[in-house]
């Protein structure tokens, strides 16, 4: 992965991403307001929102997402087995509830306009609606990896 | 209609997912609405419709934004969008941003150089950071509106101006950084 903007390089943010907190300060004000606000909410489980952050670090192949992880979510029981599951979590072992979210999160992710209505009814059934609406202001901010992709501001 | 909140029809479904969530919510608007004045918004207004055909968002799709019809943004163009890489009423920086929106939008790890560098022809690198992450949170909002089956109206999603700013509109259309060449 080659950085794509006038940049230096060496100097990183806190997650390890090519520091850009100089070039719009506005926006990136907004966007640490997005991730602040939806995890602010706290209605998911930990392990839950990390599982379902760390699917989508290995969806988008982002190198600085996959490599962080979350110190809440790991005193809560997010181990390594567990995020490794996530790659093939239907045939996993992880609970039910959780494997609903991952669904979740891939239609999301993938074909949001096709979610199903078993889908649907797994989601009321295990989640409120608050935790929902948690869940994906938690993925639309994580997916500011992909800023990082396109920009090749996660090169190593 | 939305499936999270029993009762809410189309038209109040937006106001019902706020409810729930307003903080978190209007952070997400909030940002969705930012980028106006950061880019041409004829292009970027363009972008978020490709965005709204490639995510089947027909609801995101009938929204207009007021900063690029007010920067001169006509739907004798947006009807031409699906054909951008042969119409005559696209610019070279406009074909530049679709190109990139589409490869964003199919495969991200599949974005070139060349891509980004033909983007960078024609804004600064302040610009064309606004304008992708324009696209990554323009394609959140509507994914958001998709999966949660919520229809908000343009200004619920941040794309009308704010009263206060009316005696500025033509001053914000003429000094957004333009993209719009002669096609």
């Amino acid at each position: 992965m080659t950085l794509r903007l006038d940049l230096d390089g060496t100097v990183r943010d806190r997650v390890g991403a090519v520091d850009t907190s100089t070039l719009i300060p506005e926006l990136d004000q907004h966007k640490r307001r997005l991730m602040k606000e939806a995890y602010r909410l706290g209605g998911i489980d930990p392990v839950t929102g990390e599982l379902v952050r760390f699917r989508n670090a290995r969806l988008q192949d982002c190198h600085v997402c996959q490599a962080f992880r979350d110190p809440n979510a790991r005193e809560h029981g997010a181990t390594e087995d567990k995020l490794a599951a996530v790659d093939d979590y239907e045939a996993s072992d992880l609970p039910e509830d959780q494997k609903v979210a991952l669904r979740f999160a891939d239609a999301y992710l993938t074909s949001p306009a096709e979610l199903t209505d078993e889908l649907r009814a797994s989601m009321r059934r295990d989640y409120t609606p608050v935790q929902i609406v948690e869940l994906v202001l938690r993925l639309s901010a994580t997916t500011s990896n992909r800023v990082l992709r396109t920009l090749g501001l996660d090169a190593d | 209609m939305t499936w999270l909140v029993d009762g809410a029809d189309e038209q109040d479904s937006w106001a019902r997912i706020e409810a729930l969530a307003p903080a978190g919510v209007g952070a997400l608007t909030d940002l969705h609405g930012s980028f106006w004045h950061l880019v041409d918004p004829v292009v970027l207004e363009l972008c978020r419709l490709r965005i709204a055909t490639l995510l089947g968002a027909e609801a995101e799709a009938r929204l207009r934004s007021e900063w690029a019809r007010a920067a001169g943004l006509t739907e004798e163009k947006i009807a031409a969008l699906p054909a951008w890489p042969t119409s005559a009423l696209f610019s070279a920086a406009e074909r530049a941003c679709l190109a990139l929106t589409e490869q964003f939008m199919l495969d991200v790890n599949g974005v070139t150089s060349d891509q980004t560098d033909g983007v960078l022809e024609h804004f600064s690198t302040q610009e064309c950071y606004a304008f992708v992450n324009a696209l990554w949170s323009f394609e959140q909002f509507q994914r958001i509106c998709l999966v949660l089956g919520v229809t908000p109206t343009a200004e619920q999603a941040g794309l009308t101006m704010p009263p206060a700013t009316e005696a500025g509109r033509t001053m914000g259309a003429e000094t957004a950084h333009t993209a719009q060449e002669d096609p």
